[in-house]
């Protein structure tokens, strides 16, 4: 061996301990450095023609588990989806309050009958008037601002899951793009290429909105993937996800995801919905929260709202003020002049003076389909919305007027005399289940944005009044977020209510079936292949004449119309205006002197009773059918809410955890260890020291050699 | 056995998670301590709070209908010195007759009688706090008693007198039970009045109750004027009765809800109240355990090789 040979392996030695030393000196530098995975440098020996010729670095190595990194985004984007349904938690119970301040639906209730209680004594003094309207309100706020916070908390959820594909997008763009740059670079044999790291922070970042699963490509690209394989990043193609927030009354359109050539940007096959191929991330997180928990929450309050609304006016119908009011103006209850009358039994409109005392009382036959003037010969009237209201008014001739326009009837006596109007005790009139008053709701104490009536009393040969042209568009909507079937319908001239139904059937293809009740109200259900979906109006134009009520409206179809009936739920305009109009008594129409007390309570006693008189309530949300106080219902709601809290809260921690131990796990292998960098700098240090005394012995040896003369 | 790698900086994450951790959980406990509830929110309550929100309905109900029945042991209490005092007046009535027509001289009888009767149409057209008249059935506007002098009594039936309405006012006392404590004017009027009409139409202009008496007119008194008036006696007796176990009723009733009240009080209490004794222990181990989590992240942080190897190497 020559002189030169012992030369050049030493410098190898130097060469090769230098750049270890490099590769030592980046892991220290990035010790802190998120998703950056340490590198280690492979040595080998250098030949020269079979002859060991010094060292070499065979490669430098990312110290990367792809196993460990799947776990590590697989547990990301669980962790992600919980987090943002937790966050969106705290602002449900920051809304609901703490228990016991007295803020909770239930004791609003409670509050409600206590101060019906102390009126009970004196129900005509102002006072008890005051703090009995007082607490109506109050029950009437709460549900109307939990109401509007929860649709608000919805919209906002919305807006997120568009922010959040925004961010997607930008993600699955730069993976793209960073896969295009190391395929260059692995082909030029760079195999610990920075931009590896970059691209895992990116995944990283994407698995927080997406769930993602990963496959290495042998040229060094990583093909993405959602966990149940919808293609994210491809070899030339990428996806982009498009999302426009902002549904149409609780209905959301499904996120869209479309992939697109890489070179061109040219669309690849057929755009297809995403929410049901998602099954983490806060994407999936948020959708779940919208369509799932708040959805549930405001058709559960819309219940509660319904029960309230029902039981009040049906007991305020029956009841009286004192002294009686002049005018009783109905809710909009979207009949329309030529509907049917459709009421069978015996109403009572009394007109009396201010004192209560009668001037005029007309007793209605609706199944006779006649009516009379105090105790006068009975005269028959046309049966219908129209015929009725013209025959009402000539029946109150000078003592006052009744009026029926935009679905309303208003009932105005003259001068200061008072209306009462009560069914009679054996044949009480009735449509659809519902007394003369209520359904008319001449004498309402409750009123919402959605007609708290449903059972319409129209039958399937009644016309169905909609103006011709309007629009029904229904979609079926799976637990995911698929779409199963929609369909649409457009009201031709001269169809009945029985046509529109069959229409609706129709459309739906049998995937949801619309039944028309005797009662006039719609059952729907989806066929036994679509259990656990749900039926929305996603587009409603239709309208009865021009009461301004849709056909989902008056017969509450589709799943987001239950939550309606909790917006802008208030105490009617005319009790709210007014507390002497807070119908505590309760007439006798057979009294010789006045019909209604002024000091009479049995009408507020009634009332009292609603505290403990059992509603029945459809399924709604997570809370079944069920025949309940609606203390117990409005109780039952809460417990929902916190069962649903405390899950999510229990599987965030569990998701941490897992989350915690995966990149525990990855950073054990991946991460740098400043003692282990620390001890190879030691190492090669030494050895690049041993080289360089190598080279100064060489020296030596040559100086010696030349010495010799 | 292999030795896992340990990563710096994901040792330090780790240790600060820890200690975040810590500081959690003690800040909760904390919470507990300083508020003496479980939760501020109704997740903390988890599945309880469907029983926890029943059980405060219930107590507020119970609270409620104590509160409002002690109202009505009021007006009871004031109903029964009312009744009283009528029932005491029938009997001077009784006694006044009885002794005129025993001793055949009806000075000073007419007197008592419209003494009487004022004071008892008085109690009849006796008006609560809010102006509402108290025996009016349901018409609180109108005076129940229309008769402003004795002698009006003899223009016409005894019933066309009484005015009042016929709904008496009733108060719930409970779930669906509800107790009738309002008392109509023509209920406890009508006897006593009967009896003062009965004395008036025998003051008949021809032979008036003054003076020394005729036989005929002691007759009369003792005949038809006397049973009317113990008739009247014995049926306020039975109405001041009623009316007294009406008042025990109430004051049963609420006894009865203060004690509901308690109950389902601490139904609540149990559920939203945190167990003092062991949030203070959890507080104390809480601290503990941040204590702990802190000091390893500062042992730690001090270990490292960079201070065992020299800043020069000299090869």
């Amino acid at each position: 061996m020559s002189l030169n040979g012992i030369m050049s392996s030493a410098l190898s030695a130097l060469q090769a301990n230098s750049a270890a030393l490099r590769v030592v000196s980046n892991n220290v530098a990035n010790v802190n450095t998120p998703n950056y995975a340490r590198r280690v440098v492979d040595l080998q020996t250098l030949s020269a023609g079979g002859q060991l010729a010094g060292v070499d670095i065979s490669d430098i190595q990312r110290v990367v588990d792809q196993y460990l990194n799947q776990e590590s985004l697989s547990a990301g984007a669980s962790s992600a989806s919980y987090d943002a349904q937790s966050g969106i938690f705290d602002q449900i119970n920051a809304l609901l309050g703490s228990p016991g301040d007295g803020t909770a639906l239930t004791s609003q209730l409670s509050n409600v009958f206590s101060a019906l209680g102390q009126a009970a004594l004196s129900p005509t003094a102002s006072s008890s008037q005051t703090s009995v309207l007082g607490s109506l309100q109050d029950l009437a706020n709460s549900i109307s601002s939990m109401s509007s916070s929860l649709s608000g908390l919805q919209q906002q959820t919305d807006t997120q899951v568009a922010t959040s594909v925004g961010s997607a997008n930008t993600l699955i763009k730069q993976i793209y793009d960073l896969n295009a740059q190391i395929k260059t670079e692995t082909a030029s044999g760079v195999t610990d290429s920075a931009l590896a790291d970059q691209r895992d922070t990116a995944l990283q970042s994407l698995s927080q909105l997406i769930d993602v699963r990963t496959v290495q490509q042998a040229d060094g690209s990583t093909s993405v993937m959602t966990e149940d394989g919808t293609s994210l990043v491809g070899g030339s193609t990428y996806a982009q996800i498009s999302y426009t927030a902002g549904g149409s009354g609780g209905v959301y359109q499904p996120v869209t995801i479309q992939n697109v050539n890489g070179q061109s940007g040219q669309p690849v096959g057929p755009a297809q919905a995403l929410d049901p191929h998602l099954q983490g991330g806060q994407i999936e997180g948020l959708i779940t929260m919208r369509d799932g928990t708040l959805a549930d929450l405001q058709n559960e309050l819309g219940s509660f709202a319904q029960g309230v609304a029902l039981s009040f006016n049906a007991q305020h119908n029956a009841n009286s003020a004192y002294p009686p009011p002049t005018t009783l103006d109905g809710r909009d209850t979207g009949l329309i002049v030529g509907d049917a009358l459709n009421f069978t039994g015996k109403t009572n409109i009394a007109v009396t003076d201010s004192s209560g005392n009668v001037v005029s009382k007309i007793a209605v036959d609706f199944t006779a389909g006649t009516l009379s003037v105090d105790g006068g010969a009975a005269t028959s009237f046309t049966a219908t919305i129209g015929g009725f209201t013209e025959a009402l008014n000539t029946a109150l001739g000078s003592n006052g007027t009744a009026t029926f326009a935009d679905g309303k009837l208003s009932l105005a006596a003259t001068g200061s005399n008072g209306l009462v109007v009560q069914d009679d005790a054996s044949t009480p009139a009735t449509r659809g289940g519902y007394g003369f008053s209520q359904f008319f709701g001449l004498n309402d104490l409750f009123q919402s944005s959605a007609p708290s009536v449903l059972s319409t009393g129209l039958s399937a040969s009644d016309a169905s009044g909609l103006n011709t042209g309007g629009e029904i568009d229904l979609q079926l909507k799976g637990p995911n977020g698929d779409i199963a079937k929609s369909g649409s319908v457009t009201i031709t001239a001269g169809m009945t209510v029985g046509d529109v139904v069959s229409a609706l059937n129709t459309a739906m293809g049998g995937a949801e079936s619309f039944t028309l009740n005797a009662d006039g109200s719609i059952t729907t259900s989806p066929s036994s292949n679509y259990t656990g979906y749900q039926l929305q109006v996603s587009k409603d134009t239709t309208q009865r004449g021009t009461t301004g009520i849709s056909f989902s409206q008056l017969f509450g179809v589709g799943a987001n119309q239950t939550a309606l009936q909790a917006a802008n739920f208030s105490v009617t305009s005319a009790i709210a205006g007014d507390s002497s109009r807070l119908a505590f008594g309760q007439a006798d129409l057979s009294a010789s002197g006045p019909i209604v007390g002024s000091d009479d309570s049995s009408g507020l006693t009634a009332l009292q009773n609603l505290q403990t008189s059992r509603q029945s309530f459809a399924k709604v949300g997570a809370l079944g059918q069920q025949v309940t106080s609606l203390g117990n219902y409005a109780a039952a709601l809460y417990q929902d809410v916190s069962t649903r809290g405390s899950a999510v809260a229990s599987n965030k921690t569990a998701q941490d955890n897992r989350l915690t131990e995966a990149q525990s796990r990855q950073s054990s292998t991946s991460g740098v260890s400043l003692d282990e960098e620390l001890s190879n700098m030691v190492i090669y240090q030494q050895a690049y020291s041993a080289g360089a005394r190598m080279l100064n012995v060489v020296d030596q040896l040559y100086t010696t050699l030349l010495q010799i003369q | 056995m292999t030795v896992d790698r340990v990563a710096t900086n994901a040792q330090s994450q780790y240790l600060l998670s820890q200690i975040m951790k810590a500081n959690t959980a003690l800040d909760t406990t904390q919470a507990q301590v300083a508020s003496g509830k479980v939760s501020s929110d109704y997740v903390g309550i988890g599945d309880k709070t469907a029983s926890l929100e029943a059980a405060r309905a219930v107590a507020a109900r119970a609270d409620a209908y104590a509160t409002n029945t002690q109202l009505a042991v009021t007006q009871t209490d004031l109903q029964n010195t009312q009744l009283t005092t009528l029932s005491s007046l029938a009997e001077q009535l009784k006694q006044a007759i009885s002794s005129a027509a025993g001793n055949s001289d009806g000075t000073g009888l007419m007197t008592t009688a419209q003494d009487i009767f004022e004071q008892a149409s008085a109690i009849l057209n006796s008006t609560d706090a809010n102006g509402n008249y108290t025996y009016g059935g349901g018409q609180g506007n109108s005076k129940p008693f229309t008769a402003t002098s004795l002698s009006d009594l003899t223009s016409g039936s005894v019933a066309s007198f009484f005015q009042n309405g016929s709904s008496k006012k009733s108060v719930m006392v409970g779930d669906g039970e509800s107790v009738q404590i309002g008392v109509l004017a023509s209920d406890v009027g009508t006897q006593l009045m009967t009896a003062l009409q009965n004395l008036a139409n025998a003051d008949s202009p021809s032979g008036s109750l003054s003076g020394s008496l005729t036989s005929s007119q002691t007759d009369d008194l003792t005949t038809n004027v006397l049973p009317s008036a113990t008739d009247a006696y014995a049926g306020l007796n039975d109405a001041t009765a009623a009316n007294g176990e009406t008042y025990t009723r109430l004051q049963d009733a609420v006894t009865n809800q203060q004690s509901q009240a308690t109950l389902y009080k601490g139904f609540v209490s149990n559920i939203e109240d945190a167990d003092m004794t062991t949030a203070a222990t959890k507080l104390s181990l809480d601290q503990t355990a941040l204590q702990a989590a802190l000091e390893v992240t500062a042992k730690l942080g001090q270990l490292s090789l960079l201070n065992y190897l020299p800043t020069t190497t000299t090869g």
